[in-house]
């Protein structure tokens, strides 16, 4: 009984994981720098 | 030992998704002007900072012989000419001429501030009676075209196309073909180019924008093309000079040589720059209004080309 919740806990923890990153790179894909292009690539990581 | 186990496999895959997610944030999507990074509210140009007939704003004041006091050709324009523009009708216009109500100028205004997309529709559909900007993309031809509409262009200054990449990127020159090699996927490693040994994120605009169809202009036959990866890679992007060094003038962003010729005043002046382009006073033919071609011989004397060279732009002489 135990196992199942502690293996419920941690596909739910999964999914959640799975949904955040989805819905990251999709934001990611569409967050385009038009505009802001300038401030986008002073801002790079060297 | 087994509860351990298991609450350890679920923590690691925590942070397994947790440090992709941050890593992905602040390489990319901090950066991006978006509700979590600094640049949020960013605006192209601040117009509030070059508004006409006021005692803090940053264009240049000159005087003029000519004074229109009625039927005032309506203004507007490409975003980065909006310092000549502003200037112009500061010299030429009467004080109560423009309106600004904290946000943009308006309706009634005689300086509006569209940039370069809204203002050539402008200007066709007649809500505005001459803009400053780049040459047209073939929409916007098109779209004149299709309305029945001729249009006059004027070349009044001239501006150097640049390349921006960050101040720490090694690179400082490159020749045109290579940057056409970047922006059609030839080239996808700085390493390929003499530089450090990251991706190349070739950075280009919305369709319509002034930049865009020259960087459209600039590749020729080759399409714009760039690896999936890309987004990881150190960023290389273009726009005018004035708009970089000017309007924005962030130190951490530097302007690169192009066939060896960096694109100062006095190398667009003399020529030496490989990407010089003419900016236009654009009007309709049909335009009835008498004082819209005074005002556009009045820009193309002395007086209007000072304004444009004390702007920061390039004069025809």
């Amino acid at each position: 009984m135990k196992n199942k919740l502690y293996y419920g806990i941690f596909l739910s923890l999964l999914a959640l994981c799975v949904l955040f990153t989805a819905v990251h790179v999709i934001y990611l894909f569409n967050a385009y720098p038009d505009s802001s292009i300038i401030y986008f690539i002073s801002k790079e990581w060297w | 030992m087994k509860l351990f186990k298991q609450i350890l496999s679920m923590l690691l895959v925590l942070l397994v998704f947790a440090s992709f997610n941050l890593s992905l944030y602040l390489m990319y999507t901090s950066r991006c002007a978006n509700n979590f990074s600094d640049a949020k509210g960013m605006k192209v140009i601040e117009p509030e900072k070059y508004l006409p007939f006021d005692e803090d704003s940053l264009i240049v004041k000159a005087d003029s012989t000519l004074k229109l006091t009625e039927d005032l050709p309506v203004l507007d324009g490409a975003a980065a000419l909006l310092p000549v523009y502003s200037a112009i009708a500061n010299a030429v216009y009467p004080a109560d001429s423009c309106f600004f109500d904290g946000e943009s100028y308006t309706s009634e205004s005689a300086v509006q501030f569209t940039n370069t997309v809204r203002a050539y529709k402008g200007v066709v559909d007649g809500t505005c009676d001459l803009i400053l900007c780049a040459a047209p993309s073939k929409e916007q031809l098109k779209y004149a075209e299709d309305k029945g509409v001729e249009l006059v262009f004027v070349p009044v200054g001239y501006e150097a196309f640049v390349f921006i990449v960050n101040e720490n990127n090694p690179v400082n020159d490159l020749t045109s073909e290579q940057i056409r090699g970047i922006y059609s996927g030839e080239y996808v490693s700085w390493s390929q180019l003499g530089g450090a040994n990251r991706f190349i994120n070739p950075l280009d605009r919305i369709e319509g924008s002034g930049s865009q169809t020259v960087m459209l202009n600039f590749m020729g036959d080759k399409q714009i093309k760039k690896s999936p990866l890309a987004f990881m890679g150190a960023t290389i992007g273009f726009s005018f000079r004035y708009y970089v060094e000017g309007i924005v003038g962030n130190a951490d962003v530097k302007m690169i040589s192009v066939d060896g010729v960096y694109p100062d005043k006095e190398n667009i002046r003399n020529g030496s720059y490989p990407l010089v382009y003419n900016f236009y006073a654009v009007y309709r033919a049909d335009n009835k209004n008498e004082n819209v071609k005074a005002l556009v011989d009045w820009i193309l004397s002395e007086e209007g080309q000072y304004i444009i060279d004390q702007s920061g732009y390039v004069a025809l002489s």
